[in-house]
């Protein structure tokens, strides 16, 4: 029997199928690419470099190396390899900026709102952001890319360790933020760099 | 890099309720505990991620799809043979206008496997993957070097030439298939939404939900013709019949209650046989003859040459829409009370019966034996 609903919409390309047309010569499948990644990605760079700006330009940069190194990328996980181009591009960013470069707390606080019902209060949301800056590479890199929407097996592929090592350090940094938001703990640990 | 097996099952119910907090879903917390859960959905509070400047960003990306790389050098020397996924496909002729004849095919051409086609095609786009052994080359693929040759060819297989392979239902081929290594050969997309493919001797054949009956050369994915059947197809039933292929024919169910015989190698209506009043099930070619349910009352068999009526078995408990399975010269069938029937091909006459069992129905035949699935 094979009753069968029809799609609203045709199914999308893969990820690969798309690269595997760009090597075809089909530009235009790179665009849908571009398309599909850079709310992600953007929002990476975003968390990394806090500002609009910086974000824009990482993000681009990053898919136009990924675009020149095309033949380059082996089918696994191209949101994985895409990721790991841009992490490099922030931390390059980042190490040249330090230390003005922390985070743009205006944009933070621009739309306060609640979480469940409860009321973030403006400070908290401050201090977290700040918090943030201040944990270990590995860590900030895995929660924002959490945040983008990766599985540890894709953040994993970005950031060339293992599934375990990534879920390691996401559990960290998150009992860390945990017991700065309990114990309202933030401005310490904040002050000693976050390094356990 | 990305095996779980150390995983701890804390862990990755950190991962999964952290996905529904971001994205803001309903969370399921498991046995994470009441901090993590807050220290969570803080970070989702406080996450606020200005928008980018779409038009700054649309245009540099049109920058950039217009910028060559070296490596598309290589790639612009060769013709690629895929036609645009969202591309218009050639218009379907309508009846009774002939479609263009198939071009003739040289015998030491090898047919490609229908079974890996359905295997690893969905039933919106058309497509054939490619193996190659070994590394593929890195700035030129597979699929872009021309249009395989022989030598380059996929496995050479039998026709796949209706649903499951054929009248037997086992969706068993013996061809080795394409592997692990995959690459899109062809892509065909018609205006309209196609559900069962199947092939022979080296063509495609694909029915659609608005009644276009296309044929496909297996190997470059080029319409070879179109014909329009019926522009009433199946749409209220939101079903699409697959087509079966043999004695050179192309048969399908049409959603006006017609079984119509097409010539493979032209496109031309050899006969139609207005059988019922709503949509029929998907035809089964078997030894010169076609059978097909008709409006979920009976199984008719009809003559393949002619389309003439043979004769008609009623469900005695009521239809059941289904693939009946053909083997040793018998239908076996099921009716909505799950009893399996066998029904004598040459007379249409009930050979024997079942009792009515729990949700079976007849899925598959081999071996000497009859497969019941449950449903």
């Amino acid at each position: 029997m094979r009753i069968l609903r029809k799609p609203t919409t045709q199914p999308e390309l893969t990820d690969d199928q798309l690269v595997e047309r760009c090597r075809a010569g089909h530009s235009e499948a790179f665009g849908t690419l571009y398309d599909r990644h850079l709310p992600g990605l953007y929002a990476y760079a975003f968390r990394l470099l806090g500002n609009q700006s910086d974000a824009e330009d990482a993000a681009h940069d990053a898919f136009t190396r990924a675009w020149s190194k095309l033949p380059q990328y082996q089918a696994v996980n191209f949101r994985g390899w895409l990721f790991s181009i841009l992490h490099n591009l922030c931390m390059d960013r980042l190490r040249r900026q330090r230390p003005e470069v922390v985070f743009d707390e205006r944009s933070q606080l621009a739309e306060p709102g609640s979480v469940e019902g409860e009321a973030i209060d403006l400070v908290t949301i401050g201090q977290i952001a700040e918090l943030l800056t201040h944990f270990p590479e590995a860590q900030r890199a895995t929660v924002a890319m959490r945040m983008s929407g990766l599985k540890y097996s894709e953040i994993a592929i970005a950031l060339g360790k293992s599934e375990a090592a990534v879920a390691q350090d996401y559990s960290r940094a998150i009992k860390r933020l945990a017991e700065a938001m309990e114990g309202d703990r933030v401005a310490a640990i904040a002050g000693n760099g976050g390094r356990s | 890099m990305t095996s779980d097996r150390s995983l701890e099952p804390i862990q990755r119910q950190l991962e999964t309720f952290s996905d529904q907090v971001f994205q803001g879903a309903p969370s399921s917390p498991g046995d994470l505990d009441p901090a993590t859960q807050r220290a969570v959905r803080r970070l989702h509070g406080i996450d606020r991620i200005p928008p980018f400047d779409q038009t700054r960003m649309t245009q540099r990306k049109e920058h950039l799809m217009n910028v060559s790389v070296p490596w598309q050098l290589a790639t612009d020397l060769v013709q690629p043979v895929i036609p645009a996924i969202n591309g218009s496909s050639p218009p379907i002729a309508s009846m009774p206008a002939r479609p263009t004849p198939l071009r003739r095919r040289s015998g030491t051409i090898p047919l490609i496997s229908a079974a890996v086609l359905l295997a690893l095609i969905g039933g919106l786009i058309f497509g054939i993957v490619q193996y190659r052994g070994g590394e593929r080359e890195p700035t030129v693929p597979a699929f872009v070097q021309g249009t395989p040759t022989p030598e380059e060819s996929p496995a050479i297989g039998a026709d796949w030439s209706q649903y499951r392979g054929g009248m037997e239902r086992t969706g068993y081929s013996s061809d080795p298939g394409p592997g692990s290594n995959l690459n899109l050969l062809w892509s065909f997309a018609p205006d309209e939404w196609v559900n069962g493919i199947v092939e022979a001797d080296g063509v495609v054949f694909g029915f659609g939900d608005k009644g276009g009956l296309y044929a496909i050369d297996a190997l470059t994915g080029n319409q070879i013709w179109a014909v329009d059947l019926d522009e009433t197809q199946a749409e209220e039933a939101e079903i699409v019949p697959e087509p079966a292929a043999g004695d050179g024919m192309v048969f399908v169910s049409t959603g006006s209650g017609k079984v119509v015989a097409v010539d493979q190698q032209s496109g031309a209506v050899r006969w139609q046989n207005q059988l019922g009043n709503s949509w029929l099930w998907t035809p089964t070619y078997a030894d010169g003859r076609v059978y097909v349910l008709v409006d979920e009352v009976r199984m008719a068999a009809l003559d393949a040459e002619t389309g003439d009526e043979l004769w008609s078995w009623i469900f005695p408990g009521g239809a059941l829409t289904q693939y009946p399975t053909f083997a040793e010269g018998k239908m076996f069938i099921s009716d909505s009370t799950f009893a399996e029937y066998a029904i004598d091909l040459a007379t249409g006459e009930t050979v024997w019966a079942t009792e009515p069992m729990e949700a079976v129905r007849t899925s598959a035949y081999g071996d000497g034996a009859g497969y019941l699935g449950r449903v």
